[in-house]
């Protein structure tokens, strides 16, 4: 089971839409996943080893070994995460392992 | 017409020749004295028809003097006497009399004392009813009601609205004295199943016990009574399962049960019934004989269960970085709930899991793990299991998790101006509220210098601090619901009160059970998962409609603007005059996008903004489509939809969201609403994709 991480400012909108989306493509990836959700204040108790979010909002956060860090422009158009997505290695690794 | 607590009274002074006291009337009904003089009354009327007369007497209460051609009269009477029901017990009563061919719709109006139209509002709705959950269609043929469809749909009807109409506990007596002692029980009995003899039934039950040598537990009991009450009645007329129905079903024929089933329905059947015993029907007894619940003795010889209990155990401590707290016990409680419910999967019957979204909604992380171990490690073991049975897994296996968060102790710092006074409050308030936290000290403001992020993780402190690596949290000694809510997101932990879920759930089981001895409750499930909330703490379920988050008002479209800050201030006006939030919430939106670079442009051309504030009050959304695209922000993107959203929790407004994120990503749709001016089109489609009825 892989854990990721949703961040946004509140961890009450972004990260909400974020979270639903993203069960959706994980799903269609066949990639089993335990999806959290909190605001940035937060990052730092989470053992998730991705964390997605708004691309201001993962720049504001320490860089931490062992943790893919994926940030996106636009939090809410579909195309536009599953391609940010794929581009990332750690996630490639994960597809490849399903 | 008489009420069931008149129809009660009746039927015990008509029982009885001496005199009943009025107050053991008021004891038994908790009913003012009054009240009581007043249903007496109501039965004199009554009584009249008959040319009979109660009488009564000023220190030993009523009492009625009957020949026994009286009385027979009189029960009869009382029999016939429309039955005053509410419209779900109605509907119910009208299955059973269609199943028992009473089924004319004139007749049924007559002993109901409803209207026509009524009648025939209930038989559309029942002829829904059972198509959609029963594949049984219900037409009227030579006059007569009547289902048609396969008999196994047909009884399982029949199983459901009897267990709908009998209680458990008022069943159960019978079990016990071998009598009806509720009037209720007996005037169903004596309406629909005065052919049975309910004794008989009880003692082919209990010849099967002592034959298998097992006992089922009280429900179980419950639940097979009913299930041969039905398929007697379906046997008393004529209407047996096709030999066809056993296909496939052969090994019930191999169990031992099979085989003390067999014979101790066979003399009953034969004596009683009068009619032959084929092998589908013993079949189907059997089926529901296997998966009854058996007191916990009886499973000392399955061996097999325990064992399969045993591996899910560590399974799911191992996979869930959990330690299972009176592990035993925990075992023994799976092992019985595997037994039956590997029966359930075999053949296919399926059981609602109550709880299973307040589960999916609190326990998502071990649902998922259940479902990966199962998955993973007990291919074939578990065949076609489906998401409540594994909810129910999961139940039985959180139970014994005593920290629901496996990370390691949280170090929490007090922090306050002096350090002392007030920091002993703030500590054991937290102690109190977050057991999971350690303390490891008490600081004085120029210590903190001392803490790092090696040593704290979270720093509470009641002064204000600057500079420091550590996040910190200012509060108050008394830690309010807001800071607590804070704390919870800080540490990652959920407070004490959230955790004793197996707790909540008995006393959750014990208050429904109260209710349901007390009152007739007309939404079980429903009273249930409210219960649950209520005892739990959290709020109500959300409200999610659209309607209870937006307002035709608040949907602005195809509107000529210049600047974005009034177009801010304009949206959150909608949502103040809605009393969501206050004008307040438009400054920080614009303060936060002015001087932050702002992640609120969701997809091109969209912007998302909202704001965890206080100055929320409650969860709503407004919306503006401009045409031309305004400037946004200081980045000047150019923007055509800006969507303010208004979140006091993460779940009330998800929905709405979700269907507008949606509405994001399909083209078709933006492309209607970029040239959309009318209000109520976008309303109306918001309130449809929702399934919102106002």
């Amino acid at each position: 089971m892989r854990r990721v991480l949703v961040v946004c400012s509140g961890g009450l909108g972004t990260s909400v839409i974020l979270k639903v989306e993203l069960k959706k493509i994980f799903k269609e990836w066949n990639i089993p996943v335990y999806i959290e959700q909190s605001d940035v204040s937060a990052v730092g108790f989470s053992n998730a080893e991705m964390i997605i979010g708004a691309k201001q909002i993962i720049s504001s956060l320490p860089s931490q070994q062992s943790v893919a860090l994926i940030p996106l422009t636009y939090i809410a158009d579909s195309a536009h995460i599953r391609n940010t997505l794929l581009e990332n290695d750690a996630l490639r690794e994960w597809l490849d392992d399903v | 017409m008489l009420t069931i607590r008149q129809r009660e009274m009746l039927n015990d002074l008509i029982n009885n020749n001496h005199y009943i006291s009025m107050t053991s009337f008021t004891d038994r009904y908790d009913l003012s004295l009054r009240s009581i003089r007043q249903d007496l009354i109501s039965l004199e009327e009554w009584l009249l028809h008959s040319n009979i007369e109660l009488d009564r007497h000023r220190k030993h209460g009523a009492r009625l003097v009957l020949s026994d051609l009286e009385k027979k009269d009189l029960l009869e009477r009382l029999e016939s006497e429309p039955i005053f029901l509410s419209g779900s017990n109605r509907k119910r009563h009208m299955i059973l009399m269609i199943l028992q061919g009473d089924s004319d719709a004139s007749s049924m109006e007559k002993k109901f004392d409803v209207s026509h139209n009524t009648m025939q509002n209930d038989i559309s709705e029942l002829k829904r009813f059972t198509a959609s959950d029963y594949c049984l269609k219900l037409s009227r043929s030579k006059g007569k009601l009547q289902f048609f469809g396969e008999e196994i749909n047909i009884r399982r009807l029949f199983i459901d609205t009897l267990l709908d109409l009998f209680e458990e506990e008022k069943l159960m007596n019978l079990f016990v004295t071998f009598k009806m002692e509720e009037t209720e029980i007996e005037l169903i009995w004596n309406r629909y199943f005065r052919f049975i003899d309910e004794k008989e039934i009880v003692q082919v039950i209990q010849g099967i016990e002592t034959e298998l040598n097992v006992e089922y537990t009280g429900s179980s009991l419950y639940h097979l009574f009913i299930v041969l009450v039905v398929q007697f009645s379906r046997m008393f007329y004529s209407h047996f399962l096709p030999p066809e129905w056993l296909n496939k079903k052969e090994k019930l024929l191999d169990t031992s049960e099979y085989e003390a089933i067999e014979k101790n329905l066979k003399a009953y059947v034969v004596k009683s019934l009068s009619c032959f015993l084929p092998k589908s029907e013993v079949a189907f007894s059997t089926l529901y004989f296997i998966s009854a619940k058996k007191k916990y003795d009886s499973l000392k010889g399955d061996i097999k269960f325990l064992e399969l209990a045993e591996r899910l155990v560590f399974a799911f401590e191992k996979k869930g970085k959990v330690k299972l707290s009176n592990k035993p016990k925990i075992i023994e409680g799976l092992a019985l709930h595997l037994k039956p419910a590997f029966h359930r999967m075999k053949y296919g019957l399926q059981i609602e899991n109550a709880l299973l979204d307040e589960l999916k909604k609190d326990y998502e992380e071990y649902i998922l793990i259940v479902e990966e171990i199962i998955l993973a490690e007990f291919k074939g073991v578990f065949e076609s299991i489906d998401e409540h049975e594994i909810g129910f897994l999961t139940i039985h296996l959180c139970s014994g998790i005593e920290n629901r968060v496996s990370t390691p102790k949280k170090k929490v710092a007090i922090v306050c101006s002096s350090g002392i006074g007030t920091s002993s409050l703030l500590e054991s308030s937290l102690r109190r509220k977050f057991p999971q936290a350690s303390v490891h000290g008490v600081y004085s403001v120029n210590k903190v210098r001392s803490l790092t992020k090696e040593n704290t993780d979270v720093i509470l402190s009641t002064v204000s601090l600057m500079n420091v690596d550590v996040p910190w949290l200012k509060v108050s000694p008394f830690l309010n619901d807001f800071e607590t809510s804070k704390i919870q997101e800080l540490l990652g932990v959920s407070q004490m009160e959230e955790k004793n879920e197996v707790d909540v759930i008995n006393t959750v089981k014990q208050v429904h059970e109260l209710v349901k001895k007390h009152a007739v409750v007309e939404n079980e499930s429903k009273m249930f998962r409210e219960l649950y909330h209520y005892f739990k703490g959290t709020t109500q379920p959300s409200k999610g409609n659209i309607t209870s988050l937006s307002h035709p008002s608040c949907i602005l479209l195809a509107q000529q603007r210049s600047s974005w800050e009034k177009v801010m201030v304009e949206l959150n006006e909608c949502l103040v005059q809605l009393n969501k939030t206050t004008p307040v919430y438009a400054d920080e939106l614009i303060d936060y996008i002015t001087n932050q670079d702002h992640h609120f442009l969701i997809a091109e051309g969209i912007v998302f903004p909202h704001l965890s504030s206080d100055q929320v009050i409650e969860s709503g959304f407004s919306m503006m489509t401009c045409d031309p695209p305004i400037l946004f922000g200081p980045n000047e993107d150019r923007v055509w939809w800006v969507i303010l959203l208004a979140a006091k929790n993460p779940h009330d407004h998800l929905p709405a969201v979700e269907l507008l994120i949606d509405a994001v990503n399909k083209p078709t749709i933006t492309n209607k609403l970029k040239i959309e001016s009318q209000t109520s089109v976008i309303w109306e489609w918001l309130r449809e994709r929702e399934g919102g009825v106002e």
